[in-house]
This record gives structure tokens, sequence and C-alpha cells, in this order.
């Protein structure tokens, strides 16, 4: 016969205000097995703790009810006080008489009835649950960081100088990502590239950290602290080992070619790098560029090259490699031009996009860091920056702010007047969001000192006439047609995760939002974490930020994956499932639904039968739900159990 | 007052307990009819579980879970969606009126929605009266 | 016919003979001459026991699970066994590999209590077409119509041939597809009489597990219905209830239709009207165009995003 005790919480008023609580105890205790109820006004407190732990030892329990809040609030505190007392902690049920009764209803023999239902449930439960232990993992004491841009090597970086070994995967041939194709930073308007290349230069040097770029993440097995990762390199059709990026190949190829990292203002070369301070200083062949991958003679590079390093036979490979903890931090995209037809994006030169305003504005860019507009080079006197293009739009999909835009477009005009003094920036803006350590102040030095001209509308259409972009827009303020002639348009797209953030997410089974960002564990409590333990988030691939708090996210990761790595072993939640091998006709209907790869079939005495890896599990049950013979069982949540709760409940 | 009918729900611990612990924390009123069973996933509710409730007396069950999409799990809830919509049209098929069995999307914000969905349902079974079938001679 | 009983007894002492297989599941002659019996031949000599008529009528599928312990086995099927092969090999049961099957296509088995009724006395033999079934008894020759004396399982058969076959004993007849016209008609009574139907069908169930025992979709090594913590032993119109929904339930999607499990029970519970029910579902609001027969992935262990919401609008 077990041994119950039920715990009846007052909880102050909350509970006792609506359930009588002494008759729940007094219905609790004609339970058979229930040798031991009591109420109290606070059994989360330390006195309401260790009358449980007293009663627990008294009345050598073997499972405890404790009738309170939400299993939510507090099923871990009451399972410490039962684990501290002697008792197994996955003997301790909760039952919700707050949240889910005394809460919500005002009747008080009706929310009493069902308070003792609730309580007679979870003893039927509990005198099902078996005594658990937490799963050990081991914890491969290495990390992978999916993106070398700035998110991704802050978390490297913090994570290898914490003592434990990184390895960086990059799809571009070189680090740097975003932030090295800005100009500026706000508000404090460092040039990005002079704080971004000595990181990067200290992450390419550490000797903890290992790069790899130009390679991307293609299959990801295991689960925390065991992942297994399959990394394929893309061919750059040049030995990196041997080549000392003289950089003579980039400079005497003859074929130009539209590098990404220009984003449309520029053209590099076939063979070459992004950009200078590139790292790793080591050029790709892009093939669809190449004249030689066209089929014609060239083979300039081959030939200049001093040290033989061109090999137009290199073919993609491929490496496993084994880690413990995974930070995804692969950043952003742009929304395209095509979205914004009113807007002339893509049909008129001088309509450009942000990112495309800050190559014009860059010193390493193709204009010198000129601010001049690409239709016909002119020196634009007058441009229009048009925010929240795309961003809360529903129409276009996208409700949320990109946040970033209202700051980098107050960083535009600013630098652009600095640039043109005698020039006029207009801002068209729903709301400034200027929320950050000296954002607001920045702004207000946009409009007082470089003279901006904020309009508070949206822009209607740009169409051209006579060599310039007529901007017609409303000024709601004073109600307003605004019409602006312009030399430039420049628009303040919305911030998308990158392309191929889906298919990552696909492979590191984790969610994504319904704008294709990847999902947090908790809005509040474990922003970094994702659902699937061991994988956390950096950066704008989990909503769009600035560098700042990229970076602070991307420290907040690497903490939380050093908190796996430090560890040799790791306890895992118990309550998975788990196959009765007797029992199991190995039909293995189980593997198709369970979402994490976490069975296998198994040879037992001859027969095939299904075997749960308890490290993958994450006890979701979908398996022994399917099981039609009762052999798949899930700790915590037992077919028996529930049913025992159901038949609890109706009697 | 006359009894409250019986409904016995199951509602995944991510989405639709946590949305039934919002309608708490935000003081909504339902009828007291409901007792939430907590699963982890309403992919874990096995429809065996569905006609135990109604053998024992249940006048009606409901089973929620995070919306399609949304699932902790990726997938649960849309295998539970298959599975119930045929144990659904299964019940009526036994004679069960539709109204005694739901599946209902329910998110950890939506509080005021699991409250509307409880009331709806109370309302529906307190006008259909004690449910007799799959226990009792018709 | 007579050409075909010839051949399965050459082919199952072919097999039998060659040393590789164990066992030949068919039918032998039974004492009366309208219900032979499922018989496994263990060696080539004793092929000759074989015999194929329409009477055979019980499932043959199930048996391979006890044959194959003693090695390969070869097995007359026709269209309903084999699609019971086809469920236990999906469900991983029976290795393909480890079966010869016979192929023979089938018009149907006559119910030796029906036959017996409508003559009068115990037939003799039997030829089903595809119009009629005439029964023969001594010099007497009656024709009457397939519905009147066919098993009910075999009146809805859409599968007169197996869709596997290692060698075949006559021609494949062409496939059908099913038309669920009894599910319709009882989806079309008023709830009060479908749940009076049903209770008063339930009542009579003896729980004598026969429909379980002979399906094919029921080969778990152990089962449920039997642990008494899953499903009580009682036999109170609740627990009749719980005991059938889990029963269909547990073979929805799975089905293969064979209507073995009708054709086993002694009780005459129409249990097919459950089992189609699902597969009728199955094929409506999943687009499956024939549930019953197996494939890769069984139809409640997969998804679609897009997958309907009916029941939306059907409660209010």
């Amino acid at each position: 016969m077990p041994r119950i005790g039920a715990f009846i919480c007052h909880c102050g008023l909350n509970i006792t205000a609506t359930v009588d609580v002494e008759r729940v105890a007094a219905r609790a205790r004609a339970i058979p097995g229930v040798v031991h109820a009591e109420t109290y006004k606070y059994f989360c407190s330390q006195p309401g703790q260790e009358k449980i732990a007293e009663a627990i030892r008294s009345s050598r329990l073997d499972g405890v009810v404790v009738a309170a809040c939400s299993p939510s609030m507090h099923e871990a505190t009451f399972r410490e006080a039962a684990a501290l007392a002697g008792l197994n902690p996955y003997l301790v049920q909760i039952a919700n008489l707050r949240e889910q009764c005394s809460w919500v209803h005002s009747h008080r023999e009706t929310a009493t009835v069902k308070a003792a239902a609730l309580v007679a449930a979870m003893v039927a439960k509990v005198r099902r649950d078996q005594p658990l232990e937490p799963i050990r993992l081991s914890v491969y004491p290495r990390a992978l960081v999916i993106g070398g841009g700035v998110a991704g090597m802050q978390a490297a970086w913090d994570i290898a100088e914490a003592g434990h070994s990184v390895l960086v995967v990059e799809r571009e041939p070189n680090l740097g990502g975003r932030m090295a194709q800005l100009s500026e930073t706000f508000p404090t308007l460092d040039c990005a590239s002079c704080i971004l290349t000595p990181r990067t230069a200290e992450v390419a040097r550490h000797p903890r950290i290992e790069l790899l770029t130009w390679s991307e993440v293609r299959e990801v097995s295991g689960y925390v602290g065991n992942f297994s990762v399959k990394i394929a390199r893309r061919p750059a059709f040049v030995d990196w080992d041997r080549c000392i990026g003289c950089m003579l190949c980039q400079e005497k190829c003859p074929a130009p070619a539209p590098i990404a990292f220009e984003h449309g203002m520029g053209m590099g070369k076939a063979i070459g790098v992004s950009f200078p301070q590139a790292v790793p200083n080591r050029p790709v062949i892009r093939r669809e560029y190449c004249r030689r991958f066209q089929g014609r003679k060239c083979q300039v590079c081959a030939k200049v090259c001093p040290v033989g390093a061109v090999d137009f036979e290199q073919a993609e490979s491929f490496r496993e490699e084994k880690v413990g903890a995974i930070v995804v931090a692969t950043g952003f995209d742009v929304m395209p031009a095509a979205q914004f037809g009113e807007y002339g994006y893509g049909e008129y030169p001088d309509v450009i996009d942000s990112l495309a305003f800050e190559r014009l504005n860059s010193s390493s860019g193709p204009t010198g860091g000129v601010i001049r507009r690409p239709s016909d080079g002119k020196i634009p006197r007058e441009v229009v920056f048009i925010q929240c293009a795309g961003s809360r739009d529903p129409d276009r999909g996208k409700p949320y702010c990109s946040k970033i835009c209202c700051m980098y477009t107050a960083k535009h005009a600013f630098l652009y007047r600095q640039k043109v003094p005698d020039g006029q920036a207009y801002v068209f803006y729903m709301d400034i969001r200027a929320g950050g350590k000296g954002y607001e102040e920045f702004v207000q030095r946009t409009v007082d000192q470089a003279g901006a001209m904020y309009l508070r509308g949206r822009v209607a259409r740009v169409y051209p006439e006579d060599g310039r972009l007529l901007v017609e827009g409303v000024d709601t303020l004073s109600g307003t047609t605004v019409e602006v002639a312009a030399d430039l348009v420049v628009l303040a797209t919305a911030v998308l995760p990158r392309e191929g953030a889906r298919d990552l997410a696909r492979t590191l089974k984790i969610a994504v939002d319904e704008h294709g960002f990847y999902s947090e564990a908790h809005p509040k409590l474990r922003p970094v974490e994702t659902m699937t333990r061991g994988i956390f988030l950096a950066g704008a691939a989990q909503a769009p930020r600035d560098v700042a708090e990229t970076v602070a996210q991307a420290s907040a990761a690497a903490a939380k994956a050093l908190g796996l790595l430090t560890r040799g072993e790791l306890a895992a939640d118990p309550l998975v499932a788990q196959v009765d091998e007797a029992r199991c006709s190995g039909c293995l209907v189980c593997r198709h639904v369970c979402p994490y790869q976490a069975i296998e079939p198994r040879d037992v005495a001859a027969r095939k039968v299904a075997s749960v890896n308890p490290g993958l599990c994450q006890g979701c049950g979908a398996c022994a739900a399917i099981c039609r013979s009762g052999a798949m069982g899930l700790h915590g949540f037992s077919g028996k159990q529930v049913l025992a709760e159901v038949e609890a409940i109706c009697l | 007052m006359t009894a409250q009918p019986k409904l016995v729900g199951f509602a995944c611990r991510w989405c639709s307990y946590a949305g039934a612990d919002l309608a708490g924390t935000s003081r909504l009123e339902y009828p007291a009819s409901v007792h939430l069973i907590r699963v982890p996933c309403s992919g874990r509710v096995d429809p065996t579980f569905v006609i135990r409730a109604f053998q024992r007396g249940a006048d009606g069950v409901l089973v929620a879970g995070c919306h399609p999409g949304d699932c902790h799990y990726a997938s649960g809830n849309l295998f539970a969606r298959r599975r119930f919509a045929l144990v659904k049209r299964f019940l009526e098929y036994l004679g069960l009126e539709p109204e005694r069995f739901r599946l209902e999307w329910i998110s950890a914000a939506e509080g005021r929605r699991f409250a509307e969905v409880i009331r709806e349902m109370t309302a529906d079974l307190e006008r259909l009266g004690p449910n007799r079938k799959l226990r009792e001679d018709p | 016919m007579t050409d075909r009983q010839a051949a399965l007894r050459d082919i199952a002492a072919g097999l039998l003979g060659g040393g590789q297989f164990a066992t030949f599941i068919g039918f032998r002659a039974g004492l009366d001459p309208s219900r032979p019996v499922p018989h496994f031949v263990r060696d080539a000599s004793g092929a000759g026991a074989l015999v194929i008529n329409p009477f055979c009528g019980a499932g043959l599928a199930r048996h391979v699970l006890e044959a194959l312990e003693d090695g390969p086995v070869g097995i007359l099927t026709r269209g309903c066994d084999g699609l019971g092969l086809e469920r236990l090999i999906a469900d991983g049961r029976v290795a393909r590999e480890r079966l010869h099957i016979v192929a023979v296509a089938c018009r149907g088995a006559v119910d030796p209590a029906r036959a017996r009724a409508i003559l009068g006395r115990i037939p003799e033999r039997a030829e089903v077409d595809a119009q009629a079934v005439t029964l023969i008894a001594g010099e007497e020759r009656r024709s009457v119509p397939r519905d009147s004396c066919l098993l009910s399982r075999c009146l809805n058969c859409v599968d007169p041939s197996p869709r596997l076959a290692d060698s075949w004993l006559d021609e494949p007849l062409p496939a059908g597809v099913r038309d669920f016209k009894a599910v319709s008609h009882m989806e079309q009574q008023p709830p009060e009489a479908r749940y009076a139907f049903w209770a008063r069908q339930f009542r009579r169930c003896i729980r004598c597990y026969a429909c379980r025992n002979v399906c094919p979709a029921c080969s778990c090594r152990s089962c449920s219905l039997d642990d008494p913590e899953l499903q009580e032993r009682a036999t109170s119109l609740a627990d009749q209830f719980g005991f059938q929904f889990t029963r269909a339930y547990h073979v929805a999607g799975r089905c293969v239709a064979c209507g073995e499990c009708q054709r086993a029970c002694p009780m005459s519970i129409p249990l097919s009207l459950l089992n189609e029910k699902f597969l009728k579902d199955i094929r409506d609001s999943f687009g499956i165009a024939d549930p019953h027969r197996p494939s890769a992935v069984e139809p409640l262990a997969c998804y679609r995003p897009d997958d309907p919401e009916s029941w939306r609008g059907d409660a209010r």
C-alpha cells in the first residue's frame, strides 16, 4: 500500500477565499493510500517546506501531492524540498488549485468539489510514479558557432577566452558579416571596420578558435553535449594553404563580378576577396563569373599566381565535427527590391536601400566614401530617406518593427550632411523609435545640427522627372501633401532572417517564428536558448537588433554555452520515453512520429525492438500515444497514469 | 443549483495548460466544470484516454494544444489534429453529440480564449444534459 | 478449378522439396466439405492434401507469424491475404524475403452457414462467378445471387488478387474502388439510432478476442487489450464501448479491410462497419485514395501542414 501525503496550501487567501481547504484535506484523507493530509498558509515558504519534509520523514511517505499554485510556479521548489527530505523528487505532483480553480471560480461549493477532484487525480497519478534519476550526459568540450559576423565572432571569442575550443563556420569566404559592410556605427559614429577589424584579427589568431569559411553546416545529429555536425566546404578553386594572400590574381583577373558585399553598388572580380581587410585573406573564384568556367580560355589567375595555388579542379569537401554546444548567429537580410514597386526600387537606379548607402558612404567602398548617386555619379543635393520600407506593414506580411532603421537613417542623414554641407536630407517616418543609450540625443543632433527634415507620414510613390526623383508623400502632422524633388532615395528596408535560415532551422531542429526568425525558448527568461537543449541564439537571426544588442546577446549565448562546456557532464530531465522491450513488436511506427530521431531499432534476442536515446528524447510522448501495444511508455505521463487521472476526476 | 457538467480537458503543458494558468492570473471567471489533465503535448493524448473519460462519466472532453506551427515539439499537434479529426467523427458515428468532444488550439497567451472555450463548451453540455452515451443503455 | 488446385500442389511440393521452405500454408478439406480448414504442410509429400475451392473462407495471413518460426513460408494468397501480408511486412513482423507468395485470383468465398440454409443441406461444391453462386449437393444445383450466400467480407471486396506475388495460379483480376456504402448508410441514420444500434451490438460481445486474434493489423506481441490497467475485462456497456473503440482505433489507418474480424466474430458484430468508418474518413480527410492498402508510412504516423480541420463548423 502506498503512503501518500497531501498538502493543501491556502496560498494566503488566494486559495482559501474560494476553496474550503479543510474539506479538500478531509476528502484527500479519505482516499485509500493517503496517510497524511494537512493544510498550511504557504507551503512554498521555508516553514511550509519544512512541514512537508517533516511529514515525509515521520509518516514515511512514498508520494507527495502539493495542492497549491500552478506547477509552473513551484513544482521545482517542492521537488527539491522532497529530495532534501529523502524522497525521490519525481514522486511529487502538484494539483493546481490556484490558477485553475480558486482564481477562476467564485462559487465556493463547486470550486471545493473541483479542488478535491484535482487532488484525487494527482493522488492517482503519484501512486503510479516511479522514482527517477536525472539522466547523465557527457559534454564534448567544444562549441560550434554558425556565422562569422559580429555576433558569431563575439560568441566564439568569449568561449575561447574562457578556455574552450570553438569552431566557427561561415558561409561567405571571409569573416565580418553585415557589420563589415557598414561605414560608421550609431550613435557614436565609430568607423565600423576600425572596431571590427581588430576583433576579426583576434578571432582569427586565437589558438582555440578554428575557422571554416566558405562552408555550410549540412547535417546535425546527436544532442546536447554530443552533437555531430557535417560541414560542407564549397570549392574556392584556390588552395588556401598554398596561397600567400598577395591578391595578384584579383588584380589581374579580367572578369568583373558583382559581389554581394558591395550590395549592388560596386563590382569586384571573379577571383578575389570581398574587401581588402578580409580575414582570412584568401580569394575564391566565383565560377558563374569566371571566364574559364564559362568555357573560355582565360587562366590569368593561375598564370600570375606565384605559388601555383589556383586549382580549377577543386571540389566540395566534407568533414564531420563533434561539438557539445552550438551558437547560431546567422544574421539578417533585407527585403528585396521586387517588393517595392511604388518606390521604383529596382527600376530607377537612384532608389537604393540603406545597405547600399552604407557602401556608398564607406571609405573602402566603390566611391571611396564620396556619396555619389548610382545613375550618373553626381553628388546628390537632396536625399530622401524612407523609413519602414516593408516594416510595420502587415500588407507585406511584416507587421514587426525592424528596430535598427530609425537609428541608421538618422546616422545616414547626419553623415550625408557632413559630407555634403549644402545638401538636404528628408526623412519620411512613421514614428521615431530611439530607445537606447545616447540614441534619442543622436536623432536630435541629426535634426538640430545636420538639419535633417523629418516628415511624419508615408510615401505614396516615387517617379522620375527631369533627371530627378519626385517623392510624393503625406505629412500627417500638418495634414498636407508633400512633394520633394530628390537626387537619391534611400529605403530603410525591412530586416529579414538570412536566406536559408529556415533550412538551417530544420537541420538543427529548432523552431522559427512566422517570419522565419529563430524562436527563443522563452521571450523573457530564456532569450538566448532554443527549445533544443545545447543550441543557443545570437544576433539578428533571432530578431532585428543593432550591433550593441547583438554583441551583448552573443556574450549571453556564449555564457550559456560555457555553462554546458565547463561541466564535463550534465543532468537531463528523466521524463522521457522508454520501451518495455518484452512488449515491443518492433513495428517502429514510433520512429515516424519522433521529432528528434531519438528512436532506433535494436536487436534483442534475434528480434527487433525500438530503443530510445534518452539524450535525444525531449519527452513529447508522440511515440507513447501511437504505440498500440503500450510498450512505449513516457515517464511522468504514462498511459496508466493519465487513465488513473481520468478515472479519479470522473469518480 | 443543478449539478455542473463534468468536462475533462487534456492540455499540453506549453500552450494550453499555460493559457489556462494565464486565465487564472488574469482572474477570468469560467465554469468549474473543467478539470485539466496536464500532458506534455497534444500529441501525447491517446484517444483511449478520451473514450475512458466518457466511459467513466464525463459529459464532455476537450483536447487542447498549441496552434499548428507553434508546437513546442514541432509536430505533435499536427499528429494530434489528424488523430482527433478521425476520432471525433468516429465518436459521432457511435452516436455521440458533436459538442461533447472538441479539439482546440489555445496558446499560452490566450487565457481569454481558454475561458471562452470552457464557457461555450459548458453551455453546450448543460443544454445537452448529462451524457449517458458510451456507457449506458439507450 | 482443379487446374489451380493441381498447380498449387505442385508449387507447394516444389517449395517444400527444395529444402528452403519449412511450411506451406493453404487449406485442406474439412469433415464438412463446405468448411475447409487452414492447413500447414510441412513436407512435399503432404502437398496433396491442399485444396482450393469457393468454401476456402478463412484468412491465412496471420498464420505466417507462427509458421515463420520454423523457417521460410510458402502461402496461398488471395487479395485479402495479400493485403494482410503487406500489413505484416509494413509492421516489421514478417520479412518479405522469407515468404513465397502463391497468388490466386478470388471471386469470393461462400458462407457455409448461409449456403446450408439456402440448400437445406450441406453443399458439397460451389461455383462462383461475377454474377452468381451455384451451390451443388448430389444432383442438386442451385444458382443464387452472390449477396445471398457469399461471406459479407467478400461482397465488398475490391482486391480479388494480391499485389505481391512470387507465382501465379491464374491471371490476376483487376482491383476496384471501395464505395463505403454501408458506412454512408449508417452515417445517415439519426445519432440516437446510431447509438442504439451500436449499444445493441456491443452488448453482445463476449470478449473472445477472435476479432483481434485473426487480424493481420493486430499482430502486436503483447496487446494493450490484455492489460487490465489499460483495458478492463469488465463487460459493462461502458467497458464494451472502451474495448470496441480501442480495437477499432488501433487498426485505424492500418486495417486492410479483409473483413476477417467480422467473419471470425461468433456474435456477428459488424466490426467492418467500424473499421470502414475510419478508412472512409481517412480517404475523405487526408486524400489517401485507398487507405486499406498498406503504404510506407501509415496515415496516422504522418501529417500534412494543411490537414483540414473538418470539425470546425461541425460542432456549432
